[in-house]
């Protein structure tokens, strides 16, 4: 069998095609950057990304004209507010426009989880009162067939591919993950092909020692990447903190609309890879925390 | 201590929290409202946030939802999924505490677009969470700094249900909407009745009149208006230290 441990720029170059569905993991915690760079980098355009949360590598994306559809739940910049790029896309159409479709979070959540369980749609309670379903014609209701009830319906989504990062993967392809895991086994399981980076990779036993902590099993994964500090500016669990003063300079610094391009040349372009990044960008130890 | 508006919001908004409560509570001033009620008021509550955390209390300022503070002083933490389906839509969070840039008069927030959908003036977040904790918590508490573009007779796009006036759209909701609503101004209660919000207490200098010149529509008055009581010494201190650069609170009063 081949290893699916490879090189994140060859996860990519096999996996990932332009114009696909693709899934970004990382409620916030452990949002695969490295992997979103290396997509940028490699020119991969007109993708439709789904991601929950789609924060500043949505931006990153739109800005390098990888992205051409959003499918979320929440298009901010957690804690600082709105997005400036994502907003000038959908306000003025610039720097082009993009196409959006928008549920609340319980919503697109039960969309990846009908999809990783076979199903064609969920059910569920809300909506009722909102005006999101007066714009999102997939957001439709039933009734009950036992209480009669009226329920709020979401269709399934199936990725193309879903990337995620996580703290350890064993030699196999097996996923660790602790701290704030998220919609990872939904997104993960409902898509055709998964690429992981992970901080670390160890023996199998280490694993094996913490069953329930292993979210994705090799056999629902196809590429592993070793990726250390691939979720920076975000953070990683007994890793390193979350950047914070990094999301308050993008908050303020984009303003000026140069400024995401002038970040993708020089930390996107102007990189070989995460590991050239981390050497290159300064202060990150101030970031490492020890495990506890 | 002299204190600023949000200050004085934030800690009127802890004082509406019962102690044993479960609370749910969004990053920014929610969770910092929230800090403060477990801290001064109610310590036996327990705060969830959407990112997975249950019973937390954050120690810095937490600027993301899933911040490691949060996580570092939990208790447990559950997926996405289980907050949403067991937690909020299985009936276990009494409190939702939610803001937005507009409410209405029922309590209807919008947290997703000024001006139409198709071709906003101003493109927001969005509901993440915010439409299931309104529909789902048994009651949800409204914080949001006030004025006229933020207190308009008409939101310009529901994101989350306030009180719903239509019976047969509310017989589909399990939550009993706002529980009150406060701001940088005073603190309002919605009517037994009709639903509507009334302004029910102000703080100390703030005048019914400056209310009124800061509300979207012909507001309602209570017959006795309440004079709030100031944050203490310890609470403004207590904030302040969560938000030493002032990211949340603003400048300093």
């Amino acid at each position: 069998m081949n290893s699916k441990i490879m090189p994140l720029s060859e996860a990519i170059l096999r996996f990932v095609k332009d114009g696909q569905k693709i899934y970004i993991g990382g409620f916030t915690h452990c949002v695969p950057y490295a992997a979103v760079h290396e997509i940028i980098r490699q020119g991969i355009k007109d993708l439709e990304v789904c991601k929950m949360v789609p924060e500043l590598v949505l931006e990153q994306m739109i800005a390098a004209g990888a992205c051409k559809k959003i499918v979320f739940s929440w298009g901010g910049n957690p804690g600082l507010g709105n997005l400036r790029l994502f907003r000038s896309a959908c306000e003025k159409g610039v720097p082009y426009q993009i196409e959006i479709e928008e549920y609340t979070h319980h919503g697109l959540l039960l969309r990846l989880y009908a999809g990783a369980s076979g199903l064609p749609f969920m059910i569920f309670k809300s909506n009722f009162g909102s005006d999101l379903p007066r714009f999102n014609e997939a957001i439709k209701t039933v009734h009950c067939p036992y209480t009669g009830e009226l329920l709020s319906t979401v269709p399934a989504y199936n990725a193309d591919v879903a990337i995620f990062h996580a703290q350890r993967a064993d030699r196999n392809g097996n996923i660790q993950m602790w701290g704030i895991i998220g919609e990872h086994k939904e997104a993960a399981f409902g898509a055709k092909k998964v690429i992981v980076t992970v901080e670390e990779i160890v023996d199998g036993d280490l694993l094996r020692s913490r069953p329930n902590s292993v979210v994705l099993p090799a056999a629902a994964v196809d590429a592993v990447a070793l990726e250390p500090w691939g979720a920076h500016p975000s953070y990683v669990q007994d890793f390193y903190d979350r950047d914070n003063d990094f999301y308050i300079a993008w908050n303020d610094n984009t303003k000026d609309e140069a400024y995401v391009n002038k970040y993708l040349d020089e930390w996107v372009y102007g990189v070989n890879d995460r590991k050239q990044y981390a050497e290159k960008y300064d202060g990150l130890g101030r970031l490492k925390v020890s495990a506890t | 201590m002299n204190c600023n508006g949000i200050e004085m919001l934030i800690v009127q908004a802890a004082r509406q929290i019962k102690d044993h409560e479960v609370v749910f509570a969004g990053v920014g001033l929610p969770i910092i409202a929230m800090a403060v009620a477990k801290k001064f008021y109610a310590p036996h509550i327990t705060i969830v946030c959407e990112s997975g955390i249950v019973d937390t209390m954050p120690d810095r300022l937490a600027l993301s939802i899933a911040d490691p503070s949060l996580v570092k002083n939990c208790t447990s933490l559950f997926s996405v999924n289980e907050i949403f389906s067991f937690f909020l839509q299985g009936g276990r969070i009494d409190v939702g505490v939610l803001s937005g840039a507009q409410v209405d008069r029922y309590g209807n927030l919008n947290s997703t677009v000024i001006g139409p959908y198709d071709q906003p003036k101003l493109r927001m977040p969005g509901s993440g969470g915010a439409c299931e904790i309104a529909s789902n918590a048994k009651e949800t508490l409204i914080i949001i700094p006030q004025g006229l573009r933020r207190f308009p007779d008409k939101v310009d796009f529901v994101t989350s249900p306030g009180h719903v006036q239509d019976p047969d759209v509310k017989k589909n909701i399990r939550g009993n909407g706002p529980r009150a609503v406060v701001t940088d101004l005073g603190l309002y209660r919605f009517g037994k009745e009709d639903k509507e919000m009334y302004l029910a207490g102000i703080y100390a200098g703030v005048t019914v009149d400056k209310v009124k010149e800061n509300t979207g529509w012909d507001l309602k008055v209570a017959d006795r208006v309440e004079e709030l009581a100031p944050p203490s010494e310890d609470e403004i201190s207590f904030i302040r230290n969560l938000d030493p650069e002032g990211i949340f609170l603003g400048k300093k009063g």
